[in-house]
């Protein structure tokens, strides 16, 4: 029982939380836990941030939006050019 | 008639790039995270279409097709850069959580109570620091952390493109999580320098 209270274990079933992925009697001792422990719930909440950010920050650069994950005129001339000699 | 469908054929792998070459590019460099790699995986990818485009049977759309050519070739890059870290990564084998933790299972160093904002998103200073940890990651977490964050990328496909069951997935997301979370509370948010 100690061990289950471990704030390692319970970093891992923040992490499943997280990915949706913790039984409902696991989601009820992760609160538990996270209510006594400051420490926790601070990583908790911010791997949840990171991950939310990271996802949101993606969905820009997948949109476009963010002009630096655009293919360069050279590289693509470079590429064009290699496709006509093998072509 | 022939000569028509000929040259139509010949100029495939150029309309290739101007249709499908940004977004190709791009599915590239966020798992690749390197401008250089993704070019080139770009261009593999290309080629290796190039070369079997009469395999091509039209079962599925073209982007669909040369998307899963990428797939393999960033698998390819993504091999040769474990290689050349050193042995494959064993995701049972990092000893991230006893770094982390006591042998009781308490933390060495207690999580800081700071906030990752979404005033954050709009810092290029940020993610820089994200980056440079995010690359400091072993590989397979790091890939595991990116398609996870990656829209539209379900968890068959990611256990898939990494090589790992289900479970190794959530795993390598913990520890790719530990690590990055400890990485920016120290180039972030400067705690523990002063220890």
């Amino acid at each position: 029982m100690k061990r289950l209270f471990s704030c390692r274990e319970n970093a891992r079933m923040a992490s499943l939380a997280l990915d949706g992925k913790l039984s409902l009697s696991g989601r009820l001792l992760l609160r538990m836990h996270l209510w006594m422990c400051a420490g926790c719930r601070a990583f908790s909440k911010q791997i949840r941030d990171l991950s939310r950010l990271f996802s949101t920050r993606s969905a820009r650069e997948w949109s476009g939006a963010g002009s630096d994950a655009l293919l360069s005129e050279e590289a693509r001339a470079r590429i064009a050019a290699r496709l006509r000699e093998d072509g | 008639m022939q000569d028509s469908a000929e040259s139509s054929e010949r100029r495939a792998p150029e309309l290739w790039l101007d249709a499908y070459g940004q977004d190709l590019y791009r599915f590239a460099r966020a798992r690749l995270r390197s401008d250089a790699d993704a070019e080139d995986a770009l261009q593999e990818t290309l080629l290796a279409a190039l070369r079997s485009r009469r395999d091509f049977r039209g079962d599925s759309s073209e982007r669909t097709w040369l998307t899963g050519i990428l797939r393999h070739k960033i698998g390819d890059v993504l091999r040769r850069r474990e290689r050349s870290a050193g042995a494959p990564q064993d995701p049972e084998r990092d000893p991230i959580e006893e770094e982390m933790f006591t042998a009781s299972g308490r933390w060495r160093d207690v999580p800081a109570p700071l906030r990752f904002g979404d005033d954050l998103l709009e810092r290029g200073e940020f993610w820089l620091k994200f980056e440079q940890c995010l690359m400091a990651l072993p590989e397979r977490q790091a890939r595991a952390f990116v398609l996870r964050g990656v829209e539209g990328e379900d968890v068959e496909s990611i256990c898939k493109e990494l090589g790992v069951t289900a479970t190794n997935l959530w795993v390598l997301l913990h520890r790719a999580r530990l690590r990055l979370r400890s990485c920016l509370e120290r180039n972030w948010f400067h705690v523990g320098e002063e220890r």
